[in-house]
């Protein structure tokens, strides 16, 4: 008898778990939606909260190691901006390293891995900004909603914007080109075909209005965050592409309100501080978000042990550009002279003007006002304003060179001199090579100090100047083919 | 007096218990009076007994009450024999008219082989613990028909990766589900020491897995551990030998002169082919004699001024030039090392109780110098019959294992094989004068090169010295392993059973890695260092009703079961940077915190199932079986999916008509089929978008990680399996299967278009097929009194195609690295470029491309094309699979003397060397050394080869392409062992049991296409910078007192 009890007891256990016993949810470290649903849905202090951590989590992506793969020239936006650096005829790579392909202009095809970093990167910022985009409506009435709205539409049009400019040539004579792909929602998954670049551009200057609009009172705590001053900033380099130069030199007016440009001492402090005072945008650098050897300073600072500096892929200026400095100017001190006094132990024109300050922790520069300036200038000059130009320009080149006296020159001449200016200001900063195929530029590396392989002459509008749409994109967009593909 | 010394004071406790028991010596013989090893002694209506030796000879201690003995033997009819009043009995056994009836361990029990309808393949333990693995994942490769194996890392302690009858999934598991003493496993495999492995099983097709339905779909290995059996016995083995490279690095350049001939040449032809200002020819072999040093980061081994090293016009080396100084990079890495492993085990039952204790301990200690594996461990398997109706079993296992680990990532410079592999010969590891002599520290040691700019600056691996940081830098891995199984058995009625099964596997683990303050590329931030704590803790509770009849000539078993499965998984990582101590890699010796994190995660499974068996005389068979499961991995509503299996079966033999043939023992012929389900996904919550919390300087950021597909449920496996088994002459027995795997439903993560923002979503989508044949013989040649010769030989295939994809994804299918996943097309089918060879004139690389009509669509005639970016890529028509695989295992008894080989091999099939790709490069970027096959590269116009020309920064000279194809073919001779066994009436006078001292040796010798290349690093035919097999030669002791 009990051992007919014991097996009414037995077949019991044979029953089911709990129901609950199936349902599983990670405890910390990942988030579902569903956890995410439930904390918005919970209190508007929550939805805040929420909201301003996505936010925060695309400044966060822009400069996080390995965005796309996991190699060591892929450090979010600074990577972008180096590599096109290289691009250039003003940066000297001296042996080859990372970016060694971008240097010899080797590494633009569809099935290369920087057009896929940089597209994967751009289109990462589009979906999270739009996935915040659908959750914020536009009339918000709460002010720090609406700030994270507006920055969120200045993000999207920001990365448009460079999408565009580098997987088709520049706007102008080209607006019914093919450009990329728009995406204003995350509700579907569909997979778009390439609008055409004036499409492209009437979304981001939408964005980029809207932002301006929603960014309006709003007070930043950080300069990692975007606030209506950087929204103008990227607004301005909007039009200066459109070639809308009375509205580009408006925005980059607003732009530069309340900016202080860098004392002579300052400019030659390292360029690795956010909180200097000519930084409009960027990203602050420490410890815990260092991405070490896969960095900015790593690749770009000879004097500390990174790419640069330890294996000694030491990054040069042209002496072509180098040449074209006065003596008086400061920024000439910013790179090694060819008596190699200013720093014996590195090779001549060496650079020095990104300096980390140690543990790859120096900050990243997104954005800076004297780039407002001469925006603002050659609006100035293409408008036939020369005396206003020449104006503007001298407020920022007489700070950098005492002697600088202001310029007499019109017409060509005096935008000639102002596009110089801004390569040698801007020298190392990602926007030099916008502006060779905004002003339909070549290059030409003869008669300067690039290594010998690296000496290429490429003629204005080559296609090496466009990326390639990336195949990955190719093999999983039935709407782009390759007959929609770029040379 | 004798005994007492041999025994010393160890056996006090067994001697008590010999005192209550009688001996009992004897010898079973077949009916020629021939020995027949391995037989089973028990006394009847207990479970206390043993095996006969090689010769048949057993000693078997009983109780004084046991009065019969029954004797049972594969082969055989069983026989008994009474042995009250006689201490001695010789037993003649009747060769069985069913010969194959052996008792093989499956899904949730056991069953006869004859009468067993599914594919299952079992592994004696002793030809596990024979191989001196760690890890008994890397036992397997060439003894099961249908298993193919990897070779793994050699990283002592490091597993294989095992695939049964092809690859089951794209983006899911393929791996199969490891089950230990009838319950899944979660702990570490390397915890379970081989010698306590009784046998395996290796279930393969539906009939035998689908009981497991949940997560049997790619197979199962079932794993049984010991048991006690017979009068108590203490075993003692031990084992010492040592531990060298199995497989020869490649044939690389390491003459400083040749290599540095080769790359003055890519100088020179680098400066005659510049686009802009090329130099003459003669300007361009005076610019590379001028800059070969300074290219090279200044490093000139030889005497001569770095200007005059190499002539202009010769492009040789100066004659008058002498060598200074060349370091052996391997040398100072690797370096033969001993391995040692003893074993002690108490085993033994009585009537109701049996036992099994055992303790192990490994020291393993691998050639590349800081790679160890120390495991302590130990077991204790316990079986009580409480009364008529109870029974319970304890099996508890612990292991503490420590290993130092070597970086193996593929690329990274740390990697000893990487370094050495790559290494120029001109590049020292040790720190030289102008003279070329060694640079003394102040406590008078060498200095160690670093490349960083004393000597000059490395063009590999700058600032790192492998060889230096090896002191210092710390990797390890510890873990304790806890595994726990207890059943209890309740006979309800004579033929109802009901069995509680639980078992409990936690392994607590940590990991630490640290990289030393004073040098290397961590000096920078004195030093940095990580720090994680895991913690897996999995919980299994089977219920099983088992009910067996049998009516007359119809046997009946029926199962009922639920099983449960949770795995909850913990985790602790933090890291720091500035350390004090060098050598200490605790975050407490370090203050600038770079990361701190922690994770939970859950994962359960449930399941209800039922099996029916059902034989008729043993002669017509059938089963079926029924799984219903669920897994938190899937959203509520698509969570469960129903499994199933049925089999039948028709052993001729028993037919009376068959019976006129004697030779033939047995004949089988069987079919089943069913579905089996997969869900081993790479994330635990598939259905759910997921997110992460990142820290943006203090502020909380949030990162969309993840896009989740509620729809999502079980992977589908459809499973077809044909076959016949046979013994004939009572020597040959053997079997050959077809089967067929549909998978479809795929969990697959189908990339999308990287514009959306999301770079893959899981679907339920696309279709896989896997079919091939599996084979086995085994033979016993010779089975007579002083010789035994047996040998056994498998072979299979299996040939993959891709049926279904999603439809975005049909037209142009998905290229991953070397393959495009077509539909029709085999998944691991190499899609690459296809080489042309050496442009004649130029020296250039040629690679074929589709020449385009007006319409932009290939005509069908090929072109060439020097650039590799506007060649076109093609499928190859070679796949990484091979056309057969298996192995071949000879056992060789004569006398006291016993030999043994094992083996395996595969013929056809490619790999992709991309080592040896590396090693053609055409000189420039990072600065590495050559494969000898260089020698054969073009120099002038009008040379007709397949090597390019050498030049500085030429990319294209070794693209990627079909060029780096070669066959995966090989033979591995992976075990020869050799042993002699000391007589029994030798070792009966100093209360010895069966003594035997061998030699062994592992990985003894591997064919291949290539010196150096092991195709067997992976499933996906890639081969990379892994730890290279292990060569083990050791001497060994086996002994027991009883």
């Amino acid at each position: 008898m009990k051992k007919y009890s014991l097996l009414l007891f037995l077949v019991g256990s044979l029953v089911s778990c709990k129901k609950s016993f199936l349902d599983r949810q990670p405890s910390s470290g990942t988030l579902t939606s569903a956890q995410v649903s439930q904390l918005a849905a919970s209190s508007p202090q929550a939805l805040l909260k929420l909201e301003d951590a996505s936010i925060r989590g695309i400044y966060a992506f822009m400069r996080q190691y390995a965005t796309y793969g996991s190699s060591h020239d892929d450090f979010g936006q600074k990577a972008v901006d180096f590599g096109l650096d290289l691009m250039t005829e003003d940066l000297v790579q001296t042996t080859f390293s990372w970016f060694g392909y971008d240097y010899i202009h080797d590494n633009r095809n569809a099935n290369y891995r920087r057009p896929t970093m940089i597209w994967n990167f751009y289109y990462k910022i589009i979906y999270n900004t739009n996935l915040i985009l659908d959750q914020i409506e536009p009339g918000i009435s709460d002010p720090a909603l609406r700030a994270i709205r507006g920055q969120a539409l200045a993000l999207r049009a920001y990365a448009y914007h460079n999408l565009v400019k580098l997987f088709q040539k520049t706007y102008k004579g080209n607006e019914s080109a093919k450009g990329v792909p728009i995406y204003t929602s995350i509700a579907t998954l569909e997979a778009k075909p390439r609008a055409s670049v004036s499409e492209v551009y009437t979304q981001i200057v939408t964005d980029i209005n809207d932002a301006i609009a929603a960014l309006q009172g709003f007070n930043r705590p950080t300069k990692e965050l975007i606030d209506q001053k950087v929204a103008y900033a990227i607004q301005a380099r909007v039009f200066l592409s459109m070639e809308r130069w009375s509205d580009a030199e408006t925005a980059a007016k607003n732009a530069r309100q309340g900016y202080v440009l860098m004392s002579p001492a300052e400019y030659q402090s390292g360029f690795n501080n956010l909180n200097n005072g000519e930084w409009m945008w960027g990203s602050n650098i420490d410890a815990q978000s260092t991405t070490i050897y896969a960095s900015f300073f790593s690749m770009i600072d000879n004097t500390t042990p990174g790419y640069a500096g330890a294996l000694q892929a030491y990054i040069l200026i042209s002496k072509k550009l180098y040449d074209a400095i006065p003596a008086t100017d400061i920024r000439k001190n910013l790179f090694n002279d060819p008596a190699k006094t200013l720093a014996p132990n590195l090779p001549a024109y060496a650079q020095l003007k990104f300096r980390d300050p140690g543990g790859f922790t120096g900050d990243y520069s997104f954005f800076r006002v004297s780039e407002m300036y001469l925006i603002e200038a050659e609006a100035q000059a293409r408008q036939n304003n020369f005396t206003g130009a020449a104006q503007t320009l001298f407020q920022v080149v007489s700070k950098r060179n005492p002697a600088y006296t202001l310029s007499t020159n019109t017409g060509t001449a005096l935008i000639d001199e102002i596009l110089l200016q801004k390569r040698i200001e801007l020298w190392g900063e990602g926007v030099t090579f916008y502006d060779i195929k905004r002003l339909n530029m070549g290059i030409d590396r003869t008669g300067s100090n690039h290594v010998p392989s690296a000496v290429l002459v490429i003629p204005a509008g080559d296609p090496r100047f466009t990326y390639q749409i990336p195949l990955r994109e190719l093999q999983s967009n039935p709407n782009i083919t390759e007959a929609d593909q770029n040379p | 007096m004798r005994k007492i010394l041999i025994l010393m004071g160890l056996l006090v406790l067994c001697a008590q218990l010999w005192a209550q028991n009688k001996t009992v010596t004897g010898r079973v013989t077949d009916a020629q009076g021939i020995g027949i090893g391995d037989a089973s002694v028990i006394v009847k209506g207990t479970s206390i007994g043993t095996t006969t030796a090689a010769d048949g000879t057993f000693t078997l201690s009983v109780p004084s009450t046991a009065t019969t003995l029954l004797f049972t033997s594969v082969g055989f009819d069983a026989a008994e024999f009474s042995i009250v009043n006689r201490n001695t009995v010789t037993v003649s056994l009747a060769t069985a008219a069913n010969a194959v009836d052996e008792v093989i361990v499956v899904a949730y029990g056991t069953a006869r082989r004859q009468t067993f309808t599914g594919s299952a393949s079992t592994v004696k333990g002793e030809d596990i613990s024979k191989q001196q693995v760690s890890n008994i994942t890397k036992s397997l490769e060439g003894l099961v028909p249908g298993l193919k194996a990897t070779a793994g890392s050699g990283q002592p302690g490091s597993g294989a990766s095992i695939r049964i009858r092809g690859i089951g999934s794209i983006s899911a598991s393929s791996a199969p589900l490891y089950v230990v003493d009838g319950v899944p496993y979660g702990g570490d495999i390397s915890a379970i020491n081989p010698n306590d492995v009784e046998s395996i099983s290796v279930l393969k097709d539906a009939a035998s897995a689908a009981l497991y339905g949940a997560r049997g779909s790619n197979g199962v290995i079932l794993i049984t551990t010991k048991k006690g059996k017979g009068a108590p016995r203490f075993e003692l083995q031990a084992r010492y030998g040592v531990n060298s490279r199995g497989i020869p690095e490649y044939d690389v350049i390491r003459d400083p002169a040749q290599f540095l001939e080769v790359y003055w040449e890519s100088l020179k032809n680098e400066a005659m082919a510049r686009s802009v200002n090329p130099l003459s020819e003669s300007a361009a072999r005076a610019y590379a004699s001028a800059n070969l040093i300074p290219k090279v980061g200044g490093y000139n081994p030889f005497n001569v001024a770095p200007g005059l090293l190499i002539d202009p016009a010769t492009g040789k080396v100066n004659p008058n030039a002498k060598l200074l100084y060349q370091d052996d990079w391997e040398k100072e890495l690797f370096e033969p090392r001993p391995r040692q492993e003893y074993v002690g085990t108490l085993s033994g039952s009585s009537e109701k109780t049996r036992y099994y204790l055992t303790f192990g301990y490994l020291n393993d200690k691998g050639y590349v110098i800081k790679s160890d594996f120390t495991r302590v461990n130990s077991r204790l398997n316990l079986e009580q019959e409480v009364n008529t109706w109870l029974r319970v079993g304890f099996n508890a296992a612990y292991a503490n294992s420590k290993q130092a680990t070597t970086n193996e990532q593929n690329s990274a410079y740390q990697n000893p094989f990487n370094f050495t592999r790559n290494i120029a010969p001109i590049y020292p590891v040790y720190l030289r004068n102008a003279q070329g002599e060694f640079v003394l520290g102040s406590d008078g040691k060498r200095l160690y090169d670093f490349g960083n700019g004393v000597m000059g600056t490395r063009q590999f691996v700058a600032t790192e010295n492998p060889r230096a940081t090896l002191d210092y830098d710390i990797n390890t891995y510890n873990a304790d392993n806890l595994s726990g199984r207890a059943f209890a058995e309740f006979k309800i009625l004579p033929d109802l059973r009901l069995t509680i099964n639980y078992g409990m596997d936690l392994n607590n683990y940590g990991e630490v890695s640290f990289q030393t303050p004073l040098f290397g590329n961590a000096a920078s931030v004195s030093g940095r260092g990580s720090v994680d704590r895991g913690r897996d803790l999995t919980t299994n509770i089977n219920q099983l009703v088992n009910y067996n009849k049998r009516f007359g000539d119809h046997n009946l078993d029926f199962l009922l079961g639920h099983e449960s499965y949770l795995l909850r998984q913990e985790f602790l990582t933090g890291s720091k940077e500035n350390f004090l101590l060098p050598q200490n890699p605790q975050l407490g010796n370090g203050v600038s915190i770079q990361s701190l994190s922690s994770s939970e995660d859950e994962y359960s499974v449930e399941g209800y199932f039922g099996q029916v068996k059902y034989d008729f005389k043993s002669k017509y068979l059938l089963s079926g079986s029924i799984r219903r499961d669920g897994s938190s991995r899937f959203a509520p509503e698509n969570r469960w999916g129903t499994f199933y299996s049925v089999g039948a079966g028709y052993v001729i033999s028993e037919e009376d008509f068959m019976k006129g043939i004697p030779w033939i023992n047995m004949l089988k012929f069987k079919a089943s089929y069913g579905i089996r389900g997969n869900d081993a996904f790479n994330n635990y919550y598939p259905y759910l978008d997921q997110f992460s919390v990142v820290n943006n300087n203090g502020q909380i950021g949030l990162g969309f990680t993840y896009k989740g597909t509620y729809d999502l449920t079980w992977e589908k496996n459809r499973d077809l399996d044909i076959g016949a088994e046979f013994r004939i002459f009572n020597r040959i027995t053997g079997g050959v299967t077809y089967f067929k795997r549909s998978i479809y439903d795929l969990l697959f993560n189908v990339p999308q278009a990287l514009s959306t923002g999301i770079t893959s979503v899981p679907l339920n989508v696309g279709n896989m097929e896997n079919w091939g044949w599996e084979s086995e013989v085994n033979v016993d040649f010779v089975r007579s009194k002083d010789w035994n010769i047996s040998l056994g030989v498998n072979a299979s295939t299996f040939q993959n195609k891709i049926t279904r994809l999603h439809e975005i994804n049909r037209e142009q299918g998905i290229t991953t690295g070397n393959f495009k996943y077509m539909e029709g097309k085999s998944i691991y089918e190499f899609y690459t470029w296809r080489y042309a060879g050496v442009d004649a004139s130029t020296g250039r690389a040629l690679f074929y491309k589709d020449e385009l009509g007006a319409d932009n669509k290939p005509t069908g005639k090929l072109l060439t094309t020097q650039v590799n970016s506007e060649a076109t890529r093609y499928y190859t028509g070679k796949t990484a699979f091979n056309d057969l695989f298996g192995g071949a295992n000879l056992n060789v008894r004569f006398k006291s003397f016993d030999f043994s080989v094992l083996s395996s091999y595969a013929i056809g099939g490619y790999v992709y060397d991309n080592n040896y790709r590396g090693l053609m490069y055409a000189g420039g970027g990072v600065i590495t050394t050559w494969h000898k096959d260089i020698e054969n590269r073009w120099r002038k116009p009008g040379d007709v080869t397949n090597v390019p020309m050498v030049l500085d920064n030429y990319q294209d000279a070794n693209s990627p392409s079909d060029r780096w194809l070669i066959s995966a073919s090989y033979f591995d001779i992976r075990n020869i062992s050799i042993g002699y066994s000391l007589p029994t009436s030798l070792t009966k006078r100093v209360s010895l049991g069966a003594t035997r001292f061998y030699v062994t040796a592992d990985n003894v010798y591997m064919f291949s296409a290539r010196k150096g290349l092991d195709p067997r690093q992976s499933f996906t035919g890639t081969i990379g910078n892994v730890y290279s097999p292990i060569r083990t030669i050791s001497v060994g002791l086996s002994t027991s007192i009883n």
